[in-house]
Formats: C-alpha cells, structure tokens, sequence
C-alpha cells in the first residue's frame, strides 16, 4: 500500500500528461489534482503516525535505494504537485498551438517526477540523480524555443552553473560517504549524533558541509551563482512559474534536510547567513529598480532565496520550511497572473491623486524602532530568551524592520497598521505551527553562538538596516551622486552576466 | 468641429524650430513624420502603423519600410498558393490585378507581366527581406558578425521603460522630471553596460549639447564630414527611429494627442520623439570611432530601381482582392432595397457598433425577428466624451483617438444618497490594493509578507485554476459588488440642454435614425472579456478608445428619453413619439450575449414587448455563438449550453491568450443601407454602417463617415494585416513571452523595444492564418460624384484612396453600377 501510494504520487505527473495528451478535456477535470491529494493524505498519514512512509526497490550493503515521505518531503512534495498541476493546466491553451506542446508537456511531467523523487529520497544517490535529471530536463524547457539566441545563452549559463553545482554535490556525497561509509540520511544523521564520532572526523566533516551549501547556493540562485536566473524569460511563462515556485528552493530543501548534520557545523552556518543575508539585501535592491514585471519577480525570488537560506543559516530551519512554500506559492501565481500587472497603470491613472508620498526622515525610523521594541519585549514576555539566542535575535530585528516597512506602506495609518498586525500574528502562528509539525525531522537545539557568529549577525543585521535606510530614502538618494550611480548599477543588477 | 480637428491632428507637430542647420532640422521633421502613434495599453486602440507615410503608394512604402527595417510585408507565398489551390482565386482575378497594374502606367518592369509568370512565382521559395537602409550599428554588425543593433536597441528601451514607468519600480529613475534626452544624459553617464563590448557612453555624453537639435546637428555633422549626403540623412534618422520603433510609437502618441488637443503639458514635459532619435543616435555614433574604413556613400538606393520586376505576391494580393471583391459586390448589386415604407413600423430597433463582431450577431436577430431592425453606427455613437469613473481623478477618452472629447461625463450612484459610500468603498479599495502591492515590492516587508501570506496565494491559484476568479481587478468597478455596480449610472444633469440636444439630434441623424422610431430602441455599445490580458484593450470598442461603448450607450439613451431634449430634437425636425423608449446594453464579444438596461419603471406594454423579444435574443445570441464557435478551439461539437460554459471560461481562464477572434478576417467596410446585405452572410468579416444618400442630400454625413468611422477600420484593418505578416516587426511575436513594462506596455522576453502590434495568437494557429491579410474593401452606397467630393476635400481621404491603403468602391444606388477608385480615377468593374 504504501509503495503503492509512494510511486503514484512520483509518477503521478507523467501519468496524468500522457492522459491529458489524449485527451485534452482532463486537463480542466479535478482529477488533475489527484496526485497532490494523494500527497497531502499521505503527509498528514505520516505526521499522525510520527514515522516516515517508505519504499525500498533494491537494498546494497551499504545503500538502500527507495523513497521516503516524511512530513518535511511531504510538505515540499504537496507544494510542487499543487503548483505542477496548476502548470500542467495552465499549459494546455497557453501552449494550444505550438507545434512544440508534446515535447513541452514531456519535459514538465518528467522534470516534476524529478522533483518529487528528489524530495523523497532517502538516500544521497538517488538525490544526486534526481538532483541532476531535475536540471536537465529543466535545460530542456528553458530552450524551448531554440531559434532564439537570449534563450540559448540564459540556458547555457545556467548549465554550467548547475555543472559546477553538481560538481560540489558529488565531491560532498563522496566525501559523506567516504566518512559515514553509508550514504542513507538517517545512517549519517545517527552517526553525526556521537559526539566522539564528529570530533574525530571535524575537518572532513566540515569540508563536506561546505562543498553542500556551495552546492546548494548554486542551485538556489545564491550570490555569484544567481546571474541566469532573470534572463530565463524568453521561455513560456508557466516554465518560470515552475523553476521559481518547485525547482529553484531544491537548494534549501537540500540544507533543511540535511539540517541534523549542519547544525553541528557552525563556520559553514555561519557562511551560509552571510552568503543568504547578502543575497536578500542585494536581490532586493535590485528588485526595485526593475521596471518589468517579470524581471522583477526575479530578483525578487534571488532576494527571497537568500532569505530563506540566511534562515537556514540562522539556524532557524522550520521557518525557512515555511519560506519555501508561502514563496512557492506566491511565485507561481505572480508569474501565472503576470499580464494582469497592467491593472496597475489603470488604477494609477484613475487614482492618481492617493499616491503614496514617501515620508519624511524621522518617520521610518520611529517605526522601525517602535516594531523592533514591540517585537522585542513580546519575545521577553513569550520567555524567547532572544538576547541569550543571537540568531533568534537577529531574525526579531528583521521581522521588525519589515513589519515596519509594512506600516509604511499605506495611504491610510489604520490599514497599514492592521495589515502589519495581521502579517506578524500570521507569522508567528504558522512558524509555531511548522516548528511542531517538524519537530522530528530537523533540530529543535541551536549552534552554540560564540563571539565570531555574533559580530556576523552584527554585519547581516547592518545590511537589512542599510537597505531599510536606503529603501525609505529613494528619492533623497536619487538627488545625490552616489544615489545616481548607485541606481544605474541597481537598475543593471550590477552588470553580472552581462 | 470634428473634421477640424481631425484635420489639425493630422498636420503633424512641428516642434519648436531653434538656430539648427535647416538641412537637419528638416531632414529630423521628415523622419518623425513617418512614425505612427501608439496608445499605451489603458486605451490600447488599432493604428496603421504606416499612417506616418500614408502620403507614398502602398507597394512603395512596403518596400521602403522592408529595407528599413528588414521585416516581410506582403503576405507569403504559402498563403496564396492555397487560395489558388482551392480555387478561390481565379485566373480572371489574376488578368484583372495585371491589368491594374498596367493602367497606372506601363512602365518596363510591367510590360512582361502575365498571368503565367505570376503563377509562376508559387513555386519558388518565400522571398527574403534585406536590410536596404543601414545606420552605423548596421554597418558595425555586418563588418563583426554582431549584433549591437539588437543591443542598442535593448539598452534604449531599457532607458524609455525607466523614464516611462508608471508604477513597476519603486525606485524611480533619477532625473525623470527633466525632458527626456537630458534625464537620459544625466543619468546614462554612469551606464557601464556597453564596456564589455568596448564602448563608453559616457565618452559621447560628454561631447553632446542639452539641446537634443544641437545635439544631433553636432552627430550629423560629424557623420556628413566623413561617410553620409546630406539627403540621406532623413533615411538614416528614419531607420534609427525604426530600431527603437516602439518607444518611438509611444512617443509620437504624445505628440499627436498635444496637437489634437493643444495642450502641451505633456509634451513640454517630456521632450518629444527628437530626443529618442537624439539618444539613438549617441549609441551610433559610439561605434563610428570603431569604423575608420566605412563608407556610406555609395549605398545602393531604398527605393526600387526602373528595370527591377516588382513584387510578384503583390500582384497576387491585388488578385486575391478582387476575388474577395467579386464575391462580395455580386450578391450586392442584386440586392436593391425596396423604398423605405414609412407607415410599417418594426417591433423594435437594435443599433450596434460597425464592428464586424456585430454582423453576425444582427444577421442572426434579423433572421430570428424579422420585425425587428438592426442599424449599424460607430460604437461610441457620435458623443464625442471623456467619461469619469466614480471616485476617479482622471476620466478616459469614450471616442475615437482622432477626436476631441468635448464634454467630461461623470459616473454617479441612481441613488445620491449612495454616492459618498461607493466612492469611500472604491478608493479604500484602490489604497487597500496599492498597499499590498507596496509592501510586498518593497525590500523587508516582502520577507515576512511571504512568510506570512503566501500560503493564501495556494487558494488564489486555485481559484484562478478553476476559472472561478481571475487575476485581475475590476479596475472600473473596484470594491463594488455587482449589485452596487448595476446602480451606476452616467451624471447627465451638468450638461447644458442645447448640448445635449444637439449631441442627441447629431447621433440620431447620422445613424439615419429619423423616422419610424419603433416602440423601443436598443443602443447597444460593445466590450470583451479576458483575463491576464495586457492587451485586452485591443478587443473592447475601437471607437471608444480601448473601452466598453457601454458608457456611450447609456449617455446616449438618457439624453433621448429626457422629455426637454426629445422637445428641443423636435424642433430640429426629427420626431420621437412619445411611445419611444431608448433601452442601453452592451454585446459581449467573447461570450455573444447581449445584456440590457430593463428600466424598471415603464409602462405594461413595453414590459410585454421585452417579454416577447427576450426569447427570441436568446436564440440569436445562440445561432451567432454557434457560428462564432466555429473559428475557435476547444468550442467544436458542443451544445449551446456546454459551449456557453466554455466562452465563459475563455473568458475567465488567465492561461487563455486567445480569448476570441473576432476582430480577426475584417475585410471589409460597408456604408450603404441594410437591405443590400441583408440577405448576405458576410461571416464576420464586415464593417457595417447605415447610410441613406438621399437623407443626405448635403452630403455631410457621408464626409463625416469617410474622415472617422473609415480611418478607424482602415486602422483596424491595416494594424491585422501589419500583424499578420510579420508579427515580430509588426505584431508584439509570440504571446507567452509577453513581458509587461512600466505596467503600461508589453516587452518580448527578457528586454525589448516596446511591441506595437497584435501578438501572433491574435492572427494565427498554427501556421495558419486566422486573418487574412488583404486590404479593406470599402463599399459605399453612393454615386462616384459625391465619393469624389469628400476625397477631393479632405487630403487624408484621398491619401487613404490614391495610396491604396484601402480600395474604394462606390455602388451607385440609382443605377446599381459598381467603379473602383485607381490611382487615376474610377474603372468600372
């Protein structure tokens, strides 16, 4: 039975596209959805009963080759199969009359099978390949219309950015298996639970969980690896709602699963929240100067990637859970809703006398310190023990400067106030939520925190600030040289890939 | 009043003249001349993207925008072969397009024109387009193998969509409050894009004067001294403007719109289209340092030489023409109307916009009520208004873009005492909307809003995935319920009478509506609905730019059922009796089915009318979507019910790029009374207005159809054809690419100029077709005298004529004889 469920759901994609190619209709049935119930009941079977479904197809000595669903690949396998047949569908008439639409429904079937084998695996190998095959069959979808050369050149950048990704992965699983002389998770993770183990193997431990996260920025769109990312939009719009929304997060998913091993590691930690905390900031800042739409959805998913991964960083590895899949869904609709962004220019001509004029000095500051204090003492009250937690710490003050930014979104003082209410209430309750829900999978202790790791929150912290500061100040910026030259650079990304 | 200020718009803006070289000066006038406006996507409206050389013959201007360009502008051989194939093209209608071309003068490349030779031609391959008018990048290129054309292009663009954003980004561009060359100089110096490929714009900034004029009397001076003649410089100017050609089109629109209005905040503000040319023509003389040899001068000419053949597939456009022609104007001539019996008054009457979408749903009532007649007028039925939304800062223009609107009409509450509630609801929703999207593209607040929020976009997603919602907001209507929606009404009462009086004659005059008013009187406005579609302008009513003529139809039945304006048409001789109501709806095109105002305070009688006609509507809408289907995926074999169900969700889908077709395959423009193609199915592809000559004895309504509603369909009709045989030039390529910029125009891809046409799933499946790309045929029912008197009149008519941008065709309604207009006069056919 629960073999039998556990290859539906991986093969479920493929299934359903061969059916949709004989008979169009289904696409619009609710049977489309089938597979993303069957994943759902099988996440929530998991989570009632605390243990993993599993499937072994073939047992080596020291391997084991099958799928496991646990509430954490089950979480992340509802999202992609939601997100997948919500594509599949919407490909059906984007894509009615191109010649090329049985070929394109292959590759999305196959690249979503890729994904969810990724998400279930229980072993390294099998991860490795799926890994791999997600990305090829991803080249195939992203050079969907060969004859046009910025789509080639987008593709290959990121083919060789996944190559070397890929290359940082097999050195990581090699050295993993070298030391744990096993390559299924739970051996590793049992065996990273002997102190005396890990102290005997630090380094190698520790280069093996650098050659990971390298290999998980790369495939995250990290800083320097993110570059490809906003050129692949000379492929069909459901491509790009996909890649942002179920194959560009296989990165993090990578490091929260791997969680139980990093969190041992505090350097590679360490590394991670800069690298992450300096791809929101520098995404985000990129972000908005863009002036299309779809460019800048993605920055913006270079700047959420970085978020989530300075999460993981931060040790904060439930909340980068909720991360991956509130962003997942939310990029798959802004770019499946992305012609309806003209709405926009109509709204700003029929509304044009209640445009938003940015405030003055004083006012984002007294909201950014309002937030974080409230913030902050309600952390004291709920017995958080921030100041004894610099990464909880860390992640409050940022909470507090976005909720901050939120407050000053608005026309109106009383809807903006409500809306930051109800986003921080949310936040805490679905953080909650998802802490209990994963409590078994990934760790509930955190890195111890010595005074190298707090003078590197210091720095992430000053970063968020500077780009409160500067986001608060554009039109002051835009009045002096440096804010001159920096926009042009802004508005270019920088220039990288160029 | 209107034709004067057609007139005026037309004259083309002449910017204001400085100390410049004249030579240049002149030569930067001409160039900017050439280039077509284009409205932006709030008021998307069809233009002829070759109305800026209108003056020059069709064939002629095809060939100098092909070398200018590079792009294909007759249709494809593929396309002919299969007409001659099925036979719809005869080989009389080949012998006649010969002859056409040889009437207007044998010169050698026709001499040897036959009919074999044209045949002929099928079987060779499709015909290549080369690049004839070169600017520096294009010389750059061809020497390196390169493509900094394609990227000046994206780098110039990149600069417009900054300076035009209206609402995108939120860290606006630096300098966007000066004019357009000097906020590009200010800040374009810090650009460092190009230095990969070697070049420093920053070198050239600094060398250019703040005065786009100087700037490029400088450039041009500089090129003249080593590689160009002096009268190649309007060529050259003309081909930089084609590379950046759609930013150039959105300029020239604010141009073309302070001309028409005299207003010139805007353009005053923004500089105008010489500082584009000025910017491009920095990028192009960047390269020049790196192209010491070249030399320009002894390009071959644009223009076709004496002894090249012409174009074979315009000989066969012109036979495909006639083919078309001959079918429509055979059932014409046969059908003469019997005179208009003044004492048979008709159940009720329809009167539907002139858009082909309309034939078919008018042959269909008519077939299913034959007392009820159909009348065919421009959409926005005459009322030249701007029309303010509840609660809105700005109106929109509710007429065609070539007019002036003379009065703002706003949008009120049927009860007043609902007024101030709609308007909190609305613009706290407006606040309510730009909030979300503020804090989820501002930096910090879109981490937490992601954290927090995103899982309701799981349920949005499915929502849309269902069709039961879309993505889009009800712009119009934000935060109303449709109840609430149902009490808007147009706010007449700020009107003076004399204006509505005479808004209301003009409109009943010029639709040949002045005697026989049935019962009830339906004025029917037409609008579309899509969803996720940037374009969705472009479907809804040309005439009232880019809207729903909704508006116009409830402006316009309100202004006749006011008891004083009846009394004050009255004295102008025309008598509505007092049985007469006017009822306002609007046709819905994606869905063909036609909704109505029912008052709900009238008399039994026209209570139990509507009870009689109500089903009768039902079925034609049924018959004309049954027929519509036809044309579209998805929708063959289906019953009424399940196909209803089904344009409804094409309507709703957001994964649905071709939402209906229905503008698609106009071919043609009838002006004549309804009787002669009452009994023709002219399958959608026809334009229709009533027209009476002998209740036009002065002639004047027939000027005024011949200078607006007939620019609007040739507009139409050109931008399909543009689109249509070459929808990346001239089309905005492929759809599911479409990139939104500046939230008010489409980019393909990653970056591109601004797109100005069609997208390639508005004109074609597959391979195929769905337009034909044939010229308009205009039929009008009057005699060759009175045609002439408006063309010899009005030199945008005779343009439109004597170029062939449309073909004229006059069908006597005395003798029942046919002439088309040639370029030297009327031939009998």
């Amino acid at each position: 039975m629960q073999q039998a469920l556990l290859l539906f759901i991986v093969i479920f994609p493929c299934l359903i596209s061969y059916l949709i190619f004989y008979r169009r209709k289904l696409a619009f049935e609710p049977i489309i959805y089938l597979g993303a119930i069957g994943t759902l009941s099988a996440t929530v079977y998991s989570s009632l009963v605390s243990t993993p479904l599993i499937v072994n197809f073939y047992s080596f000595p020291k391997a084991t080759f099958g799928l496991s669903l646990d509430t954490l690949s089950g979480l992340v396998a509802t999202v992609v199969m939601v997100i997948g047949s919500v594509v599949i569908r919407y490909s059906i008439r984007y894509l009615e009359d191109d010649v090329r639409q049985p070929k394109f429904l292959k590759m999305l079937a196959l690249t979503l099978t890729s994904v969810l084998v990724m998400l279930m695996s229980a072993n390294l190998a099998v991860f490795f390949v799926s890994w791999v095959s997600t990305s090829y069959f991803l080249h195939q979808l992203l050079i969907h219309f060969e004859d046009r050369p910025q789509a080639i050149e987008a593709a290959t950048q990121k083919f060789w950015i996944s190559r070397l990704g890929d290359l940082f992965l097999l050195s990581c699983f090699s050295l993993l298996y070298t030391i744990f002389k096993s390559l299924d998770f739970d051996v590793i993770f049992s065996l990273m639970n002997d102190p005396n183990f890990v102290e005997n193997s630090k380094l190698p431990i520790s280069v093996a969980g650098l050659l990971l996260i390298l290999g998980a920025m790369s495939k995250s769109a990290q800083f320097p690896f993110h570059f490809w990312l906003p050129k692949t939009m000379e492929t069909p719009t459901p491509v790009s709602a996909l890649m942002h929304a179920g194959i560009i997060n296989a990165g993090g998913y990578l490091v929260i699963r791997m969680s139980p091993m990093l969190i041992k590691l505090p350097l590679v930690l360490d590394l991670l929240a800069l690298v992450g905390g300096f791809t929101a900031v520098f995404g985000s800042l990129i972000m908005i100067g863009q002036t299309d739409v779809k460019r800048s959805l993605a920055y913006s998913t270079i700047s959420q990637m970085g978020f989530m991964m300075l999460e993981c960083g931060l040790g904060a590895f439930s909340i980068a859970t909720l991360h991956i899949i509130g962003h997942a869904f939310y990029k798959a609709y802004s770019f499946l809703s992305a012609g309806s962004v003209s709405d926009f220019g109509r709204i700003n001509r029929y509304f044009s006398k209640s445009q938003r004029v940015e405030s003055t000095l004083w006012k984002p500051f007294l909201s950014a310190s309002f937030c974080t204090i409230i913030l902050f003492y309600f952390g004291e009250i709920l017995g958080s023990e921030l100041y004894h937690r610099p990464g909880m710490a860390l992640l409050t003050f940022i909470l507090g400067l976005a909720l901050a930014q939120t407050i000053l979104s608005g026309a109106s003082k009383v809807s903006s106030f409500g809306q930051a209410l109800i986003i921080g209430s949310t936040y805490f309750i679905l953080s909650k939520g998802m802490s209990i829900l994963l409590t078994t999978i990934i760790p509930t202790q955190e890195a111890g925190f010595g005074l190298f790791d707090k003078i590197i929150f210091i720095i992430i912290g000053l970063m968020f600030f500077a780009l409160f500061v500067v986001q608060n100040n554009l039109v002051w910026l835009s009045k002096t040289e440096f804010g001159q030259k920096l926009y042009v650079r802004v508005y270019n990304g920088f220039y990288f890939g160029k | 009043m209107i034709l004067e200020q057609i007139e005026k718009s037309l004259q083309g803006l002449t910017t204001p003249i400085q100390s410049t070289h004249i030579l240049v000066l002149k030569a930067i006038e001409d160039a900017i001349k050439k280039i077509p406006p284009m409205w932006d996507l709030r008021d998307y409206v069809a233009v002829n993207p070759f109305f800026g050389l209108r003056n020059k013959p069709f064939l002629e201007t095809m060939e100098f925008v092909q070398g200018s360009t590079g792009a294909t502008l007759l249709p494809q051989k593929k396309f002919f072969k299969q007409k001659w194939d099925q036979g719809e093209i005869s080989i009389a209608d080949i012998e006649f397009a010969i002859q056409q071309i040889k009437i207007r003068g044998p010169s050698s490349e026709v001499i040897h024109l036959t009919p074999d030779l044209v045949i002929s031609v099928l079987r060779e391959d499709e015909t290549t387009i080369n690049l004839k008018n070169k600017s520096i990048s294009d010389h750059y290129d061809e020497v390196n193998s390169t493509d900094l054309t394609g990227l000046i292009t994206k780098e110039v663009s990149k600069w417009l969509s900054a300076y035009f954003d209206e609402g995108q980004s939120t860290w606006k561009m630096p300098f966007s409050n000066l004019r357009l060359f000097q906020a590009w100089k200010k800040i374009a110096v810090h650009d460092l894009s190009l230095t990969t490929h070697g070049f420093k714009i920053e070198g050239i900034i600094s060398k250019l004067s703040h005065d786009p004029f100087k700037a490029i009397e400088m450039m041009s001076g500089e090129l003249m001294a080593k590689n160009i003649d002096e009268d190649k410089l309007e060529d050259y100017f003309y081909r930089l403007l084609c590379s950046v050609a759609g930013w150039a089109a959105f300029i020239q629109k604010i141009e073309f719109e302070a001309v028409r209005t005299e207003n010139k905040t805007q353009v005053l503000k923004i500089g105008g289209m010489v500082d584009l040319l000025a910017i491009r023509m920095a990028y192009d003389l960047l390269l020049l340092e790196k192209l010491p040899g070249l030399e320009l001068k002894e390009e071959e000419s644009i223009i076709r030489s004496e002894n090249k053949l012409i174009d074979l597939r315009y000989v066969w456009l012109l036979a495909c023409e006639n083919a078309y022609r001959r079918n429509l104007l055979g059932s014409m001539k046969t059908s003469e109307p019997r005179p208009e019996d003044e004492k048979i008054i008709p159940d009720a009457q329809l009167v539907f916009c002139i858009d082909v979408r309309s034939e078919t749903m008018r042959r269909h009532i008519e077939q299913e009520l034959p007392n009820v007649e159909t009348l065919g007028f421009a959409g926005f039925f005459g009322l030249t208004v701007d029309y303010k939304g509840l609660a809105h800062d700005q109106a929109d223009q509710q007429c065609p873009v070539l007019l002036n609107s003379k009065v703002t009409i706003s949008e009120i509450s049927k009860f007043s005492s609902l007024n101030e509630k709609l308007k909190t609801k609305k613009s706290s929703a407006a606040n309510s909307i730009r909030m979300k999207k503020n804090i989820q593209s501002a930096t910090n607040s879109c981490f937490s809003f992601v954290e927090a929020m995103g899982a309701t976009f799981a349920w949005k997603m499915l929502m849309n995935a269902a069709s039961i919602t879309k993505p889009d907001l009800n712009v119009q209507n934000l935060g109303l319920d449709q109840k609430e929606i149902d009490f808007l009404r147009p706010d007449i009462s700020n009107i003076d009478l004399e204006t509505m009086v005479s808004m209301g004659f003009g409109a009943l005059k010029n639709m040949g509506l002045t005697k026989r008013f049935a019962p009830l009187v339906f004025l029917m406005g037409h609008g579309s609905e899509s969803s996720n579609n940037p374009y969705s302008g472009g479907l809804d009513c040309g005439a009232c730019a880019g809207h729903s003529g909704l508006a116009n139809s409830r402006i316009l039945a309100s202004i006749l059922n006011d008891p004083k304006v009846r009394a004050g048409i009255s004295l102008k001789g025309i008598a509505i009796p007092q049985t007469t109501l006017f009822v306002s709806g609007v046709h819905q095109t994606t869905t063909d089915l036609l909704k109505f105002d029912i008052p709900n305070d009238v008399s039994m009688d026209f209570t139990n009318l509507l009870s009689q006609l109500q089903p009768k509507f039902k079925n034609a809408e049924k018959s004309a979507r049954m027929e519509r289907s036809k044309k579209l995926s998805f929708t063959q074999g289906l019953n009424d019910q399940s196909l209803l169900k089904e344009l409804h969700n094409k309507a709703m889908d957001w994964s649905e790029i071709r939402p209906e077709w229905g503008l698609a395959g106009n071919a043609t423009f009838v002006v004549g009374r309804r009787e002669r193609t009452k009994n023709m199915n002219l399958g959608g592809r026809s334009f229709l207005h009533d027209y009476d000559a002998k209740k036009d004895s002065d002639g004047s309504i027939l000027e005024l159809i011949m200078t607006a509603p007939m620019i609007v369909t040739n507009w139409i009709n050109m931008q399909y054809y543009a689109s249509t045989v070459d929808s990346e030039k001239f089309g905005s390529g492929n759809k599911t690419t479409h990139n939104v910029v500046g939230t008010i125009g489409v980019i393909q891809g990653n970056s591109s100029d601004l797109q100005v046409g069609l997208s390639a799933q508005s004109v074609k499946y597959k391979d195929t077709y769905i337009h034909e790309p044939i010229r308009l045929q205009v039929v009008i029912e009057a005699s060759i005298e009175k045609l002439s008197v408006v063309i010899n009149k009005h030199e945008l008519v005779r343009n439109l004529v004597e170029n062939e941008w449309l073909n004229l065709i006059s069908l006597d309604p005395m003798t029942n004889e046919t002439h088309l207009f040639e370029t030297h006069g009327w031939i009998k056919i």
